[in-house]
């Protein structure tokens, strides 16, 4: 039971931290958005 | 009205002059060069128009058919934006993507994931629930340790995610959308596609850990061929071929799973990370290295790719890979709980039966006592 909680714990961490680090390159600020270069699916 | 005789000798004597002028300019004009004032000589170089074409845009000898064709089939134009995928009006292979990927590709996942579930109700039918022919020894041996158990759940919980909202990617359209309707289905599958993006890094690491921990013990030995040619003895009762730590189908499960894995990681992260990548002209160069040549075996044009093709690819293939691995862990998921007593301990507690471990890890039991009896005891099971 340990060991599943702990996982639960790790899997919470990594995804706030992969939130934190990767949603301002995934969120185009306007001053950005719609340029060549910045072109996402 | 008159006019004097002097005047009219000066006129006179200025069309005598004008008539002779022109009788000799005539006479120094050879007639049968008459072509030449008009043609470029014959060593002149003449520069066409590129690709045919008048300039200044007309359509000149070119029909509007033509040019919708060539664009129908990719041909690029010229932008003067700085995105020059801009430049492809009409993607043609995206149009194949789509009728593969709407088509045939998810009805035959579709199938397969649920000839799985059949199979294996059947295999539980036929063959009931595996259990410990000796029964419960009351005495546990140390299995999995907690870190061992904290990677596996960690790749599990995030797998399940992942399948789940991967899932409603493939086929929420043609299956939760007409129960809660489209209001609910959007927002719905804007969190599953969010989570999706971010669980990822989650299984990233459970795999690592697996890996990590379970690498070396997952090394072919002489004992798994015997285990495979007794089908490890699921399909007959009273056979236990062999096994150390883990058996030759575990193996096969543990590679598949890291194979598989790392696959969909790759492609996982050419699809959130887009246009950067292009692993599979990567791939089929590697392959063709060595005389294969993978994309005409598989009916794909050859490589070069465009970027917007890699994603398609990537797309294609995260989904098949995906779903190959769903199917697989219906089966483990099954084995590991229902399908065979005193399994799950092995995740749960970490602790599993003597006597569970001798029939199926004989080796492993073994190795384990004579190293010291470590991880042996003699707790009350509660297994069943």
């Amino acid at each position: 039971m340990k060991a599943f909680l702990s996982s639960i714990i790790v899997l919470l961490l990594v995804v706030i931290g992969a939130h934190f680090v990767l949603k301002p390159m995934w969120d185009s600020p306007s001053s950005s958005a719609y340029t060549g270069s910045n072109v996402r699916l | 009205m008159t006019s004097s005789p002097r005047r009219k000798t000066s006129v006179f004597r200025r069309l005598s002059l004008c008539a002779a002028a022109i009788a000799v300019f005539l006479l120094m004009v050879p007639l049968g060069d008459a072509d030449a004032s008009v043609r470029p000589p014959e060593n002149a170089t003449a520069v066409a128009p590129p690709g045919g074409e008048i300039p200044g845009k007309p359509l000149g000898h070119v029909s509007d058919a033509e040019i919708w064709h060539s664009i129908r089939l990719g041909a690029p134009g010229t932008v003067s934006i700085g995105d020059g995928r801009a430049a492809t009006l009409i993607q043609s292979p995206g149009e194949d993507w789509r009728l593969v990927r709407n088509g045939p590709l998810f009805d035959y996942m579709g199938y397969l994931m649920l000839a799985t579930l059949v199979l294996l109700a059947a295999f539980f039918g036929f063959r009931g629930r595996i259990r410990v022919e000796h029964g419960f020894s009351g005495r546990k041996i140390t299995r999995f340790s907690g870190f061992e158990r904290m990677g596996h759940w960690l790749m599990a919980v995030s797998f399940i995610i992942l399948g789940l909202s991967g899932l409603n990617v493939s086929f929420g359209r043609e299956i939760i959308l007409p129960v809660i309707g489209k209001d609910a289905f959007g927002p719905f599958s804007m969190f599953l596609k969010v989570t999706h993006h971010y669980v990822a890094f989650a299984f990233m690491l459970g795999l690592a850990i697996a890996f990590v921990t379970w690498v070396a013990q997952n090394i072919p030995n002489k004992y798994d061929l015997v285990w495979l040619s007794k089908a490890g003895g699921l399909f007959s009762r009273g056979a236990h071929p062999p096994a150390r730590k883990f058996n030759g189908g575990q193996k096969i499960f543990f590679w598949a799973t890291m194979l598989g894995g790392f696959s969909l990681c790759l492609s996982g992260w050419a699809l959130l990370f887009p246009f950067e990548h292009s692993y599979f002209a990567g791939t089929f160069a590697t392959f063709s290295a060595v005389g294969i040549d993978l994309p005409a075996m598989i009916g794909l044009p050859p490589p070069p790719y465009s970027a917007i093709q890699e994603q398609q690819f990537a797309s294609i293939w995260h989904a098949v890979v995906a779903i190959l691995m769903i199917c697989m862990i219906f089966a483990h998921i099954y084995i590991g709980s229902l399908g065979m007593e005193g399994a799950f301990d092995a995740m749960g507690t970490g602790e599993v039966d003597v006597n569970w471990a001798k029939e199926h890890h004989s080796v492993w039991v073994e190795e384990t006592m004579a190293a010291g009896s470590e991880g042996v005891g003699t707790r009350s099971t509660t297994t069943g």
